[in-house]
């Protein structure tokens, strides 16, 4: 089966269909020309691939076993994932309507076949595909979407993603537990959905890629309980095999009946490490398929793996270090924050400890984010301007200010640029004090709040600036760890969401970004590049820009 | 050349340079240096320099004394808590001895390494963590030593007889005692520094001991460990200064325990 030729055939009837919803925006002849150019590009290169994958695809062979390099994720349940490593496990056991291209990201169909907005943009009616199957063997139906997503939403489950599925209708009332079932959600027939919002949401199926919003037997959460988190029955191409075994692994085997293209592995074996460092030895001892490079090594690794060593293809992730402005400190003082984000030297981190893999961040949203362009707003080193902001701040030369203490999670790479922070604070009379955190206890912290500053890095779980601004800084966002709040902010992103032309949406969100910097809550230092490496025997390997692999496309020669 | 000496040489060499650290290299173990990140032992910097430019000599040297001065703070902690605490067992035995013991037993039970951690992990990193963490942990053993040297001494006849001419128990217990199960704490003592050493090494290694910038030498072999392949040199230092240590603290104790047998 000539997996490329289908895969690229479904995206041309997606591009159909986007263009059906997005009908009702001006077409000028210059897009239309591009259209014209795209798909030329398009026709030409389906012809090259097809032949190259007839190639390819006729060695991809069945069977063998992934191992996998993963740390303890927080939870496999979809209404739980939140972090990269869960999500790289829910994604695999679960597939929701719809999903993103790996090379390109754009939108294509998973369970839904097709979906439709009204005019307005806030009534979305997804059709599903027939013949879906859970891992139970029963069929996946609309009121599976609607039992999952009640149950997401609901305040008993307690779910920290449930925000996610705020901008539909009854929301508010189902998480304050006033209601159990979401007014806004229904299925009007077996394979129909429709789902009402409270405001036009142009780009809604975007977000649905988030496995939050996956289905779930209500059967089998029924009866497994508390269970269902360590051992979910998911419609992905892998199911599980036995349990979760915590700090241990987790063991996927392929599912027969899945509905998707050929799942070529036998089983995925997800081994739990906690330390990149020690990860990386065991994949070059062979016993991993894939492991990310610790930072310091990527020029080694290069060296050593050739082309098996994927470095610095631009990521939708952000690495930041955040002001909990519940801190008096740094909630009352503004300039405070911006003396800190003109003194990191940001350069230095990204030469000295990603070797360039990842890019200088001075902004917000990544510019790989497709067609959004560079921030009206960057902080970039400047000494003097740190040591003056820091004087109006109420601290010339740092005198008077309490020791600032950093707390980084150990063993995932933070320590270096950490250090470097550090480093550049005390050149403009800043004392910082380092502290590391073991993951498990470092994520508690976070979410009581109490660190005052901390480091963290954001991979987009969707490919929109949403995924970050929405995410990281509207004020009722689950994920806005930081205490930001800002009517303005708040205002624009829910504006942004609701455009409708894809330009006005994009200037929408550039002011809201341009508001945030001003504020700066956070500083952010480097765009994510990839640095992962995989073993010469897995093919089909494929890094995606949200910091996941698609384990369905590999598979393993013999050799 | 004896056991002894052999251990007090390296120990004093190892005293020696941590004293003379600041003397010894010009260097400011925390501060970077974007102009010479990773670059191979030479003569100005005779260790090398690690990913953020520090000079490794430095690093190594002002490692020693966090080190040292955290394993001999420990061990000197162990020995303050769990001398009496064998002391008073041994020799009242019964009720106290088992609530005691007991309790000791409750320490021992865990593994030493995973029982720091898992205390690290509630009270927090840090060097002075670390202390009580080692000495939370240490003290039972010193605790059980002691008191099987006072059970031993205590049904010897000249305590008997320290008793019939009217003996307090402060007496028989401060003079003849006390001084008496000094000899096998001592050498444990010994042997015990070398071990801190490694845990304190373990836990910085782990990320939850001394906390960075500030060298110590479990920090320093994690950042080495990766690097291996790239720049050795870093491995070179940390490694061999934590062997030599544990072996200096070694075979001191057991020239200690060698001659103390045969004195006995």
């Amino acid at each position: 089966m000539p997996y490329f030729t289908s895969n690229i055939m479904l995206r041309f009837i997606i591009g159909g269909h986007i263009k059906e919803y997005k009908s009702n925006r001006a077409v000028s002849l210059n897009s239309l020309l591009r259209t014209f150019l795209f798909s030329l590009v398009a026709i030409l290169l389906l012809v090259s691939l097809s032949a190259c994958a007839e190639k390819s695809a006729s060695k991809a062979k069945q069977g063998g076993t992934f191992n996998y390099f993963l740390g303890e994720p927080v939870a496999i349940d979809p209404a739980f994932a939140q972090e990269s490593e869960g999500l790289q496990v829910t994604k695999e056991l679960f597939d929701g309507l719809v999903d993103y291209d790996p090379e390109t990201l754009e939108l294509e169909p998973a369970v839904a076949r097709k979906w439709e907005s009204n005019s307005k943009g806030d009534t979305w009616t997804f059709w599903l595909r027939r013949g879906v199957k859970f891992h139970n063997g029963r069929e996946v139906t609309a009121a599976d979407f609607v039992y999952a997503w009640d149950r997401v939403a609901a305040k008993k489950t307690g779910s920290e993603a449930a925000y996610h599925l705020a901008p539909i209708k009854g929301f508010d009332k189902v998480q304050k537990g006033q209601r159990s079932h979401l007014v806004g959600v229904s299925a009007p027939s077996k394979y129909v959905l429709k789902v009402k919002l409270n405001y036009p949401f142009a780009d809604f199926p975007t977000i649905l890629g988030h496995p939050v919003f996956s289905p779930v037997p209500k059967e089998a959460v029924k009866a497994r309980g508390r269970e269902f988190a360590e051992r979910p029955v998911g419609n992905g191409p892998f199911a599980i095999d036995g349990a979760w075994e915590h700090r241990k692994g987790i063991t996927l085997k392929r599912f027969k009946k899945y509905y998707g293209a050929k799942n070529y592995v036998d089983a995925v074996n997800f081994k739990i490490i906690d330390n990149d460092q020690t990860g990386f030895l065991e994949f070059q001892g062979g016993g991993l398929d894939y492991s990310p490079i610790p930072s310091g090594q990527i020029k080694a690794t290069v060296k050593q793996f050739g082309p098996n060593a994927i470095v610095g293809e631009p990521q939708l992730g952000l690495q930041f270090y955040a002001f909990n402005l519940r801190k008096p400190l740094f909630r009352k003082n503004v300039k405070l924050r911006q003396a800190i984000n003109n003194a990191v030297d940001r350069t230095a981190i990204v030469e000295n400890v990603y070797e360039n893999a990842y890019l200088v961040a001075g902004g917000i949203v990544p510019p790989a984010v497709e067609g959004y362009g560079k921030p009206a707003r960057e902080y970039t080193l400047s000494s003097s301007r740190a040591k003056r902001l820091l004087k109006e701040a109420g601290y010339p030369g740092g005198r008077g200010l309490p020791t600032i203490k950093l707390i980084y999670p150990t063993g995932r790479g933070y320590e270096g640029p950490a250090q470097i922070f550090q480093q550049n604070l005390k050149d403009i009379g800043i004392k910082v004090d380092l502290e590391g955190l073991e993951f498990g206890a470092f994520l508690k912290a976070l979410r009581a709040g109490k660190m005052s500053m901390f480091a963290a890095g954001w991979q987009a779980d969707y490919p929109s600036p949403d995924a970050f601004l929405y995410q990281l800084f509207y004020s009722k966002s689950g994920d806005n760890l930081i205490g930001f709040s800002d009517k303005e902010v708040d205002r624009l992103l829910i504006k942004a969401r609701s455009a409708v032309g894809a330009v006005q949406r994009r200037r929408l969100y550039q002011k809201a970004e341009n508001q945030i910097l001003k504020e700066a809550p956070i500083v952010p230092y480097a765009y994510y590049g990839t640095s992962v490496v995989y073993a010469k025997r897995v093919k089909g390997f494929r890094r995606t820009a949200l910091d996941n692999t698609p384990l369905d496309r590999v598979w393993i020669s013999k050799d | 050349m004896n056991k002894a000496r052999v251990g007090l040489v390296i120990i004093s060499i190892l005293i020696l340079l941590t004293l003379a650290a600041g003397f010894l290299s010009p260097y400011d173990p925390i501060r970077q240096d974007r102009e010479s990140v990773l670059k191979s032992p030479s003569l100005r910097h005779p260790l090398g320099t690690d990913s953020l430019g520090r000079d490794m000599l430095a690093r190594l040297l002002y490692g020693a004394r966090t080190s040292l001065t955290i394993a001999l703070g420990a061990v000197i902690f162990m020995v303050v808590i769990g001398l009496p605490i064998g002391v008073i067992a041994g020799y009242f035995g019964g009720i106290v001895d088992s609530v005691l013991m007991r309790t000791a037993d409750v320490f021992l039970a865990f593994p030493f390494v995973l029982g720091a951690i898992a205390v690290m992990t509630v009270i927090g990193p840090g060097a002075r963590n670390v202390f009580v963490v080692l000495a939370i942990f240490g003290w039972p053993q010193i605790a059980r030593i002691t008191r099987a040297q006072v059970k031993n001494e205590v049904s010897k006849d000249y305590i008997a007889a320290t008793k019939v001419v009217g003996g307090s128990a402060w007496y028989i217990l401060w003079r003849h005692l006390l001084p008496n199960t000094l000899g096998p704490v001592a050498v444990y003592s010994l042997m015990g520094v070398g071990s801190v050493i490694l845990t304190e090494a373990t836990l910085s290694f782990l990320g939850i001991g001394v906390q960075l910038p500030y060298p110590a030498w479990g920090s320093m072999l994690a950042d080495a460990v990766g690097r291996v392949t790239v720049a050795p040199w870093l491995i070179y230092g940390p490694g061999a200064a934590v062997v030599l240590t544990c072996l200096g603290f070694n075979i001191l104790g057991e020239a200690l325990h060698e001659a103390l047998e045969i004195k006995i």
